[in-house]
């Protein structure tokens, strides 16, 4: 698969991740695109946000994207021809205070993307609600819940250790009302 | 007091600066210590791009504040917090404390 065939985020996402595979890069998608992915773009994100594993030099993930056509605009790459970014993110890989290290393949079209478990999903969009209120990210963890299979009993434990059990109440009546069925 | 470990001594206050004073704008930071205010935008880019700090634009302004999401945030604010109690009162008052209490327009100081 070729970056100009890329028809929705998830393809954007495999190719940009196997072409980094490819330079013996090992990255996991993090953010805003496995939401995306996990809703079947109900959430759409244009940003590919990147944890890049292991010391690798800057100057060989930038040589790499700018293969594919991105661009560096500040601490961003943009792409020259698609609305698409790609972030990098820095290490460890967590949500809140708990280290991830476990992480979700998807393998495809003779591609790997590794990326946020939708567990881990949730707890990544929780935690913006949980410190900013942001209801966004409340509706985006919800959205995830709808569509693929989160372990609620964990997101649950974490948000007990995160100090956050009355929002989390919030978060776990609106998911009771959405798989509430008559 | 722990340069040696930020590298800078600008990065040292902006970050104990940030720990007291949440929700700061880099030209505070800047005439606060009279420091160059590309200085203190560089060094909280920095901050940024390592997730130590985040950032939201309120009206104009980008307003600064630790990431609560920072997994070290508690060790990093127990051993600013330590450099703090380390300085005498006249330095956090002229530096670090802020008014935060309303104040009617027009009063004098």
């Amino acid at each position: 698969m070729k970056i100009e065939d890329c028809k929705n985020i998830k393809e954007y996402a495999q190719v940009v991740s196997q072409h980094l595979h490819d330079r013996n890069i090992d990255n996991i998608l993090t953010g805003g695109a496995c939401v995306s992915i996990y809703t079947n773009e109900k959430y759409r994100s244009n940003d590919l946000d990147f944890l890049i594993v292991g010391d690798v030099q800057i100057k060989k993930i930038r040589s790499a994207l700018k293969e594919l056509g991105f661009e560096e605009k500040g601490r961003i790459f943009l792409h020259r021809k698609f609305e698409i970014s790609v972030d990098l993110v820095s290490p460890p890989l967590t949500v809140g205070e708990e280290h991830i290290t476990k992480v979700n393949e998807i393998k495809e079209k003779n591609t790997l993307l590794k990326l946020l478990t939708p567990t881990d999903c949730v707890k990544d969009r929780l935690a913006a609600y949980f410190h900013w209120d942001d209801q966004q990210s409340l509706n985006q963890a919800l959205l995830v819940c709808e569509d693929s299979e989160v372990d609620i009993n964990d997101v649950k434990e974490w948000s007990q250790r995160e100090g956050m059990m009355k929002k989390f109440k919030i978060f776990e009546d609106e998911f009771t009302l959405l798989t509430f069925t008559f | 007091m722990i340069e040696a470990i930020t590298g800078s001594l600008i990065k040292e206050k902006i970050l104990l600066y940030l720990i007291l004073n949440p929700l700061s704008y880099p030209s505070e930071i800047s005439r606060n210590f009279k420091f160059n205010l590309n200085a203190v935008q560089k060094q909280l880019e920095k901050l940024e791009s390592g997730r130590v700090v985040c950032s939201r634009l309120k009206g104009r302004v980008r307003l600064y504040e630790i990431d609560p999401r920072y997994p070290f945030k508690n060790e990093l604010e127990a051993l600013l917090r330590k450099v703090y109690s380390f300085m005498d009162q006249e330095t956090k008052d002229e530096y670090y404390i802020k008014r935060t209490r309303p104040r009617k327009p027009g009063k004098p100081l």
